[in-house]
């Protein structure tokens, strides 16, 4: 395909993109004039410009749309139902002949007369005397015999610039502004006053016009995206037989076009859920007492250096009972886990892979890529999706992404003579260790911190950078409350922050990518680089995240039973191993003596029904025993309690983690020795969230041994 | 190949050809920012003419024990990222006539950077590829003794 016709095909796409949110706009309101005219514009500019290609049947349809816009704008009567369908065809063939041009360098052959005698019908049923006008001349004079002049309005000038070589415009001024920063600090070197030079303050006011201009080539409205979903919307909507309207706002927020590429697919894939799954069909909905037609928005609003992008929609919201059907019968979680699950926890499910909670799997929705995908996506972008669900009511997704990638605003911040940065977009908030609302809570031997009754694990940067080992938090130190993904949180305890900044972020080379800590480095005004600070990365390697659902609640568990710490366990020796085992002292909730009777297996656990009360039995190692009864132990984190079956109980001591457990995924979570008895450590949450033993490789032994002990039990029953 | 150019250089006791296509320049190091958590080859981030670099310690990766830190770094371009590997001394830019495949396996790290050795004045010199330096300084897992 030669240049130019990669240029029409190029530029008439983008012209019909930008021109779909005007043909909605007009199909509602026919007498729309502003809407008509650039309609009218696009089709003329694509029939203008197919001429100068072999292109006749772009041609074709071009020329005869034009006739029906013509007499549509000259007034020569007014729109009805019937017009606007046929300009919409006319759009939707024209759009499939160019992009099939793009695939092929060709134009396909096949044959428009049908939709041609359509359009020329359309213009001769209302108006015989203006097409016996247009038949006898030259139709496509018809805008200079009108006055009209033909010339593309100023409004949209525009080049096209491949985006490489956007791309090099920026790379270059990034180094551009290090290149200043290097002069600046070699001319302070020399002892120059550069405060006081006129000149100097100049460059630095150009050079940040001029980032502001750069910044701003990337940018593009969000409308652009949006154009095209009020269609999408219909075409769900008629396949599906649902009745919806779109509404959008915000149009006007400008996003990188970065961020919007890769933003297009999940939001389809938002609106397609929404009117596959979220919108009732006509008849549920009157039932509940909605309106027929369904209302769906999508809007956008900027927050800082961040964009919102919600998509609502007034359906049924999210079935809950239904999700955790799907989550357990994926095999996510245990059916018990699943109900112990928060309202916040359960939508969030909505993220684990291979869910659909659709009955059947159509054509617009329910093959199983779901929300997962969405959510790897946002994430890659630095963003977040959160889900708002109203039962009966309808659901928001929500989007929260980054309005550019290359250069964020973040906070700098000093530890051991050296610079880090913190993106602004993940901090929530800063708050002095001396402030009032700051509560620092030691407990379990981890520190925590409660800032205005909401709790955080805590983290001391310098720890984790390995400067300190041990920390005491003092009075003059700042808190970074940081954001993670999902509704987690923790605070980063840092000795000082030294201001705010804009940073041009450059990507990490591999070897420093992969430590896990740093998403990015930069070189600021001081001339000393700085590394950014990845605060997922920290998350994981403070082990405050762990498993796949995670809540503020479980971050504090967690960190309250972390790793290594010093806390009083209790030791006891487990059913049928010989090793030594603890369990932190805080999540012992009794000792209970389990009757073999109260012992059940289902569903390739043991269950014991105590007082009515069901409670999972936790080992590996356990058979129910045919008379008697089982000391154990009963332990609780939140609203998760199991058993662990033990055969001896030794004592509460302290201890002190030697050597972590060589496999994350081990219960065990290190050892430890007391009075020379090796010790394993074990992670109650960890155990409690692990799937059930029936999925485990090990637990397959088990749940035999146990079932055929229920068997036999059986039988000596019987 | 023959006609290739080498920047001659010694990492420790041992003297190096790097190929000089991916050189940008050498110069002497100045502040070295570290990077915590990096891989022990990594000695941490340097500011060269308003570029980030991230400096590779020559000598861990090879293994050798050096008496004093190294005072030089190669600039090279990998992969559309900027390096330093640190270097003792540097001696010249020269083409080699020949170039021999190194007949006796190499101690320390040394095996996994060189397989050709060439003449340098009667010195013996290891052709060693700066990509091949950098790929290996990221599993290099500890610091030599």
């Amino acid at each position: 395909m030669d240049d130019l016709l990669r240029e029409f095909v190029g530029e008439t796409l983008d012209m019909m993109e930008e021109v779909s949110s005007d043909l909605v706009t007009w199909e509602a309101n026919p007498t729309d004039r502003g809407s008509l005219d650039r309609i009218f514009r696009t089709v003329h500019t694509a029939k203008g410009s197919s001429g100068f290609f072999d292109l006749p049947r772009v041609s074709a349809i071009a020329h005869a749309a034009e006739n029906v816009l013509d007499v549509l704008r000259s007034r020569k009567r007014d729109p009805d139902g019937k017009s606007v369908a046929a300009i919409l065809s006319a759009f939707d063939q024209i759009r499939m002949l160019v992009q099939s041009i793009a695939a092929t360098g060709s134009e396909p052959v096949g044959d428009d007369s049908a939709l041609v005698a359509a359009l020329a019908d359309n213009v001769r049923l209302h108006d015989r005397a203006v097409v016996a006008e247009e038949v006898a001349g030259d139709s496509s004079d018809s805008i200079a015999r009108q006055g009209v002049s033909p010339i593309v309005p100023l409004e949209w000038r525009s080049v096209r610039v491949p985006l490489a070589l956007l791309d090099e415009v920026m790379a270059g001024f990034s180094d551009l502004v290090l290149a200043r920063n290097e002069v600046a600090l070699q001319l302070r070197a020399r002892g120059v006053d550069l405060d006081n030079m006129a000149a100097f303050e100049r460059f630095y006011a150009l050079l940040g016009g001029l980032r502001g201009s750069i910044s701003q080539m990337r940018m593009v409205p969000l409308r652009q995206m949006f154009a095209p979903m009020p269609r999408l919307l219909r075409q769900l909507c008629d396949e599906l037989g649902k009745k919806a309207t779109l509404e959008t706002y915000g149009g006007e927020v400008e996003i990188d076009r970065e961020v919007i590429e890769a933003l297009r697919d999940p939001i389809v894939h938002i609106l397609r859920n929404a009117i596959g799954h979220g919108v009732e069909n006509e008849a549920a909905r009157a039932d509940c007492g909605k309106s027929a037609e369904a209302r769906i928005s999508i809007g956008a609003r900027q927050s800082g250096n961040r964009i919102l992008i919600s998509i609502e929609d007034d359906g049924s919201g999210l079935n809950e009972a239904a999700l955790i059907e799907r989550v357990v019968a994926a095999g996510h979680y245990s059916h018990d886990q699943a109900l112990a699950l928060s309202g916040a926890q359960v939508t969030n499910l909505i993220f684990l892979p291979g869910l659909s909670t659709a009955s059947s799997v159509t054509d617009i929705s329910g093959r199983g890529v779901g929300m997962d995908v969405v959510k790897a996506n946002v994430e890659k972008l630095g963003g977040t999706v959160g889900i708002e669900n109203r039962p009966g009511q309808g659901m928001s997704v929500i989007i929260d992404v980054p309005m550019t990638l290359t250069i964020i605003s973040a906070l700098a911040i000093e530890v051991g003579g050296q610079g880090f940065a913190i993106p602004r977009s993940v901090v929530d908030e800063v708050v002095l260790v001396s402030n009032d609302a700051v509560q620092l809570i030691d407990a379990g031997g981890a520190q925590m911190v409660r800032v205005r009754g909401r709790m955080h694990a805590l983290v001391h940067l310098e720890a984790l950078l390995g400067q300190q080992t041990r920390f005491v938090e003092s009075e003059d130190r700042a808190l970074i409350l940081c954001r993670l993904t999902g509704s987690r949180s923790f605070a980063l305890s840092v000795p000082d922050i030294r201001d705010h900044d804009e940073l041009v972020i450059k990507p990490l080379p591999p070897m420093l990518a992969s430590i896990g800590l740093y998403n990015g480095f930069s070189l600021p005004d001081s001339g000393r680089p700085m590394l950014v600070l990845d605060i997922e990365g920290i998350a994981k390697h403070a082990a405050v995240e762990r498993s796949g659902v995670d809540s503020t609640e479980q971050v504090d568990e967690n960190m309250e039973h972390g790793r290594g710490n010093m806390d009083r366990w209790l030791c006891f020796t487990p059913w049928g191993r010989k090793t030594m085992s603890a369990v932190p002292m805080s999540t012992v909730d009794r000792l209970v003596d389990v009757a073999h009777d109260q012992l059940q297996l289902t569903a390739g656990r043991i269950v014991a029904c105590i007082n009515g009360q069901l409670t999972c039995v936790e080992s590996d190692d356990f058979a129910i025993p045919q008379e008697g009864s089982v000391r154990m132990i009963c332990v609780s984190l939140g609203d998760h309690t199991s058993l662990i079956p033990c055969r001896d109980i030794a004592h509460l001591a302290p201890l002190t983690m030697q050597l972590p457990a060589p496999d994350r995924d081990s219960i065990v979570v290190g050892l430890a020795m007391h009075d020379n008895n090796l010790v394993e450590m074990i992670d109650v949450s960890h155990m409690m969230n692990r799937p059930s033993a029936a999925s485990r490789s090990r637990g397959g032994g088990a749940t035999t041994k146990a079932s055929s002990e229920v068997t036999k039990k059986r039988r000596a029953n019987g | 190949m023959a006609s290739e150019a080498f920047l001659v250089g010694r990492v420790g006791e041992t003297w190096i050809g790097l190929h000089a296509e991916f050189i940008e320049a050498v110069v002497p190091l100045g502040d070295i920012v570290p990077v915590p958590h990096a891989p022990p080859a990594v000695r941490g981030l340097v500011a060269v003419r308003s570029r980030l670099l991230t400096l590779i310690d020559s000598a861990v990766v090879a293994g050798c024990a050096l008496d004093m830190p190294s005072a030089l770094m190669v600039i090279v371009s990998i992969d559309g990222h900027a390096y330093g590997l640190t270097l003792d001394q540097a001696d010249d830019v020269v083409t080699f006539d020949v170039l021999h495949a190194v007949p006796a396996a190499l101690a320390n790290g040394w095996q996994a950077l060189a397989d050709q050795m060439a003449d340098h004045d009667g010195r013996v010199v290891l052709i060693v590829s700066p990509a091949r330096l950098v790929a290996a300084a990221q599993t290099t897992l500890s610091i030599a003794a």
